[in-house]
């Protein structure tokens, strides 16, 4: 007889390890994705959706039954991939080179890649270059409707702003990102 | 309200999150305003591409050793837990027995607690060195 998902995260918080399987499982290509789109290079995707998986172990007796385990996890994975592409833009600033000029320039970044895309038809192109264009909380939330595609109430419980700033936040993300798609429009 | 106020519910729309009223009044403006019948296209084609858009999925070792690499780094960390409180342990006692042990002599005792102090700090100031460097180290990304 197979357990709920219920029944797994509470055998999970007595300590019961191997019950974990079934949820890393269930959602790890979900994470890996998610984060390979929000940081654009697949080795930081897996290391990422891994150590979310860990911290969510970790901290797992914590976990209210009343919130879908998925929310919760999704969470901590999104929180951890803000924290590395901030901390990443702190090193591009740092190891950066010096134009003609003097002005300091940070160097290229090889993420984003369209290599990575399975279609590598132009609109996708455009669209993965648009994505890695948008700021983080604008990306993040275009990846977990459209991408993940959340309901407005599950990104609620994931990012822990308000139904109606989902709203305006994905108007704005979607705004920005129509301009940048509009020959494709 | 004008067009600018109906972008921000055109979203919800486009979403199905509209619930009336909002949405009534939604399909009431857009079936009049042209600007936001072609905004709410275009949101659409976003939408659809967006979802369209997929990954190459890594090679099949890598999912088939997911797990493994999750549960080692789990079980690394609580046998490191134990590894430490362990080893705590084992030094107190063992400097609680040399301190009233006897047969040492004072001299002694003062010899080996100068050259067991002296090593902590030595450690205590290599650590702290490393983790000073490692904040401001531009290099630390280059592989050695």
């Amino acid at each position: 007889m197979s357990l709920t998902e219920k029944e797994i995260v509470s055998k999970c918080q007595r300590g019961e390890t191997e019950y974990y399987e079934q949820l890393v499982n269930k959602y790890k290509r979900s994470a890996y994705f998610y984060a390979l789109g929000m940081v654009g290079s697949v080795e930081d995707a897996l290391d990422l959706s891994q150590e979310a998986f860990i911290r969510a172990y970790r901290s797992i007796k914590r976990f209210k039954p009343q919130y879908q385990f998925k929310n919760w996890f999704f969470r901590i994975l999104t929180n951890l991939c803000i924290s590395h592409l901030r901390k990443k833009r702190r090193r591009r600033v740092e190891v950066s080179t010096e134009d003609k000029e003097g002005r300091t320039m940070p160097l290229p970044d090889d993420h984003f890649n369209p290599h990575l895309l399975l279609e590598r038809k132009e609109i996708m192109r455009q669209l993965w270059k648009a994505l890695s264009e948008l700021g983080n909380k604008h990306r993040e939330i275009i990846l977990l409707r459209d991408f993940q595609g959340l309901s407005y109430k599950q990104i609620y419980e994931i990012l822990e702003i308000p139904v109606g700033t989902v709203m305006s936040r994905l108007h704005q993300a979607r705004s920005r990102l129509r301009v940048k798609m509009a020959d494709f429009m | 309200m004008g067009c600018e106020e109906f972008e921000l519910l055109l979203n919800g729309y486009i979403d199905g999150e509209l619930k009336d009223p909002d949405l009534k009044r939604v399909e009431k403006h857009l079936a009049g305003c042209p600007p936001c019948q072609k905004l709410v296209r275009d949101y659409q084609r976003l939408k659809e591409v967006t979802a369209e858009m997929k990954f190459k999925n890594p090679p099949q070792e890598i999912w088939d050793s997911y797990w493994q690499r999750v549960f080692h780094r789990i079980t690394r960390g609580v046998g490191w837990v134990f590894f430490l409180v362990g080893a705590v342990a084992v030094a107190g006692f063992a400097v609680y027995e040399f301190a009233t042990d006897p047969a040492v002599e004072a001299l002694q005792k003062l010899i080996v607690f100068a050259i067991f102090v002296g090593l902590g700090l030595l450690l205590i100031s290599v650590i702290w060195e490393r983790v000073k460097a490692s904040k401001t180290d531009k290099y630390k990304e280059i592989e050695r």
